[in-house]
């Protein structure tokens, strides 16, 4: 059973006159890192939002390692973990009592002896005592990963989680991400920086008005476009750069 | 567990953010200390209240010797006679109430008893003609005496009134008085008595008295801290609508709620925690205004806020009252996306429902249409049942009906909250 198998998906929101995702036929393998590509409003996040069950497909189906989020939503969130691109924190809070919330809201005991290593991983234990405002914008995005992360997800959807962030939390994002997959977990990325992309991720998608437009293995699509880059390949399929 | 982890967390919140807390807390405190202060005056009992008129009396003789020393025995007038130690005169009276010195001038012109005096024989002698002692007087055609009273434009109505009824009694006391003596004069004339007539007792005839409607009224009167403590703590606890549906949609916008919705089962305990956080704080809140009546606006020179003595019943209208204060916020919360239209629209509504509802001046001296429209607002139904509380000790079957809507309102905004906070989640 594959993580993830969506079929002739097709959502538009009211007042819309275009659907924000159409006839989205996709299936990641559990164990996989796919790595979703598309321009600000290509429909990444409506789908992201359908996989959760926080949105309806109008058609198609949806199955979330054979479950239909739109009817086991509660069961499929337990499942999965969702790194938004916006930075879900309480600014108020330290960035421990953060995870001690979040942890509690997920139904598990706020653990320090698990937590601390996961700060400690993030290089965010010496600063575990300070608010959430305070912290740099990596540090945000690094915390942003843990509470996305504490109820031990077997997908995890991240959405641009390296975006504004310094080059050390980079490097400590993507390794603890390798590691993750290492262990089994499945994982769909998003960003707009391809090298990443490139690096991450065994196959991509590209979406474009909502539409699939090329998706296939990573070094495939390298090679069927004879190019060096994902960048060029998705200026080729969809004729615009992601970065629009 | 969850639900007491959102409390914690609303808790830690409020805690780090000291505009918020004095929102909150502080400025309740000074609004009521303030409103109480400044409404004093107008819900201050006259009869201890002493008004300066100018008086400029030229009759210098019974009818205007009356005037003065009633008005100046009843207290509540102190009558200027002098200005820049000089006595007054028509002119200068005028002038010291249009500058605006004074608010009042009271002027009995010349000859105004002997004036009277003739015009009550004209009475007196059309009386005695009906019974065909005296012949029939011929006609009175000259004018009535004129008591003037000039006020200054800016004077409050009410005031204006409550003197010019007191004048227009002292006078009607005092045509009384002439009328009798007049009319004890002509008898005496025509029996050639030289007794005294003696002196009906009016005041006897009719009296108007007021009751208690229960033991230990008359301990009590509507004062300023009486309406303006339960009046503007029901302003601030509905005023919760502006932090709660702020900080729900705050959290909305910066992505914490969608967190939330993604956390599988912890919606509706992050809403519960919410509610139950905004509703303690509504109770703080209560607690905190009736302490500023006991104990802090009796230091101002204010009276005590009474507050009767069921502890139970003071406790359920709190609770009735945050109950649907709180439920309120979260409706707001729900029905707007944005912060603005939030925040411009709770506080807006509140201050409609605080004016309907009787937060600035009691529903009763509202005119008729805005009377009926009270009935709509829960701050009318929260202050009347702090009324029926504080001043009228009712039972707890008699604070059914308030108690009654404010739970049906807290009950439907917090239905209409979960279904919009729901619908954001499937639409």
């Amino acid at each position: 059973m594959p993580a993830i198998l969506i079929d002739k998906v097709t959502k538009q929101y009211a007042g819309s006159t275009t659907p924000a995702v159409r006839d989205l036929s996709l299936t990641i393998a559990r164990g996989e890192v796919y790595g979703l590509l598309g321009h600000n409003g290509a429909g990444k996040s409506t789908t992201v939002m359908m996989i959760c069950g926080l949105l309806r497909a109008d058609s198609g189906s949806i199955k979330v390692f054979g479950d239909d989020p739109a009817q086991h939503g509660p069961a499929v969130r337990r499942r999965v973990g969702v790194a938004t691109q916006d930075i879900a924190l309480f600014p108020s809070l330290t960035g421990l009592e953060n995870l001690q919330y979040l942890c509690r809201m997920y139904g598990l005991t706020p653990d320090h002896n698990k937590l601390m290593p996961l700060l400690e991983r993030f290089g965010l234990a010496a600063d575990a005592g300070k608010r959430a405002d305070s912290y740099s914008g990596g540090m945000k995005r690094r915390l942003n990963l843990i509470a996305s992360v504490l109820h031990d997800p077997e997908l995890l959807i991240l959405d641009e989680p390296t975006a504004g962030v310094d080059v050390q939390s980079r490097a400590m994002i993507i390794a603890y991400l390798r590691e993750m997959n290492a262990k089994g977990m499945t994982i769909i990325y998003s960003s707009h920086i391809l090298e990443e992309v490139e690096k991450l991720c065994q196959r991509v998608g590209f979406l474009s008005e909502g539409v699939l437009i090329e998706q296939g293995a990573t070094a495939d699509l390298l090679q069927k476009y004879r190019t060096d880059s994902l960048e060029n390949v998705y200026l080729t399929v969809s004729g615009r750069s992601i970065d629009v | 567990m969850k639900v007491l982890a959102t409390i914690w967390k609303e808790f830690l919140t409020l805690r780090r953010d000291p505009g918020g807390m004095a929102l909150i807390f502080l400025m309740p405190v000074l609004l009521v200390t303030v409103m109480s202060l400044v409404e004093d005056v107008p819900f201050r009992d006259y009869r201890h209240f002493s008004f300066d008129i100018v008086c400029v009396n030229e009759d210098h003789d019974t009818l205007g010797d009356y005037i003065e020393q009633t008005l100046a025995s009843s207290g509540s007038f102190h009558l200027v006679k002098e200005y820049q130690g000089k006595p007054l005169t028509k002119a200068t009276g005028m002038d010291l109430v249009s500058s605006g010195r004074y608010r009042a001038f009271l002027y009995i012109p010349a000859h105004a008893t002997q004036r009277l005096n003739g015009k009550t024989a004209i009475v007196v002698q059309s009386l005695m003609s009906g019974f065909g002692i005296m012949d029939r007087p011929e006609r009175d055609t000259t004018d009535a005496v004129e008591i003037k009273v000039v006020f200054d434009p800016v004077i409050q109505i009410n005031v204006k009134q409550s003197l010019l009824y007191a004048i227009e009694k002292i006078v009607a006391g005092a045509e009384n008085k002439v009328l009798m003596a007049k009319f004890s004069e002509q008898v005496k004339k025509m029996t050639g008595s030289n007794d005294t007539m003696p002196r009906p007792d009016l005041s006897k005839m009719i009296a108007v008295t007021s009751e208690k409607s229960y033991e230990g009224f008359d301990e009590l009167a509507m004062n300023s801290v009486q309406h303006n403590v339960p009046a503007w703590a029901m302003f601030a606890m509905f005023f919760i609508v502006f932090p709660l549906a702020g900080n729900f949609i705050k959290e909305r916008e910066d992505g914490s709620l969608l967190r939330m919705r993604l956390i599988a089962g912890s919606r509706f305990h992050f809403i519960a925690g919410k509610y139950v956080f905004h509703f303690f704080v509504c109770q703080v809140q209560f607690v905190l205004m009736l302490a500023v009546g006991l104990f802090l606006l009796p230091l101002l020179g204010l009276p005590r806020l009474v507050i009767g003595n069921e502890i139970l019943h003071i406790a359920l209208a709190a609770t009735c009252i945050s109950l649907a204060a709180t439920a309120y916020g979260m409706a707001v919360a729900g029905a707007f996306r944005t912060h603005q239209q939030a925040l411009t629209f709770g506080a807006i509504s509140v201050v409609l429902l605080a004016a309907i509802g009787g937060v600035w001046v009691p529903v009763y001296v509202l005119p008729h249409a805005l009377q009926v429209a009270s009935n709509i607002s829960p701050l009318s139904w929260g202050l009347e049942l702090c009324n029926d509380v504080f001043l009228r000790h009712t039972d707890f079957r008699q604070m059914l009906p308030q108690v009654s809507k404010l739970l049906v309102f807290a009950a439907a905004c917090l239905g209409l909250a979960y279904f919009l906070l729901n619908r954001q989640n499937t639409r």
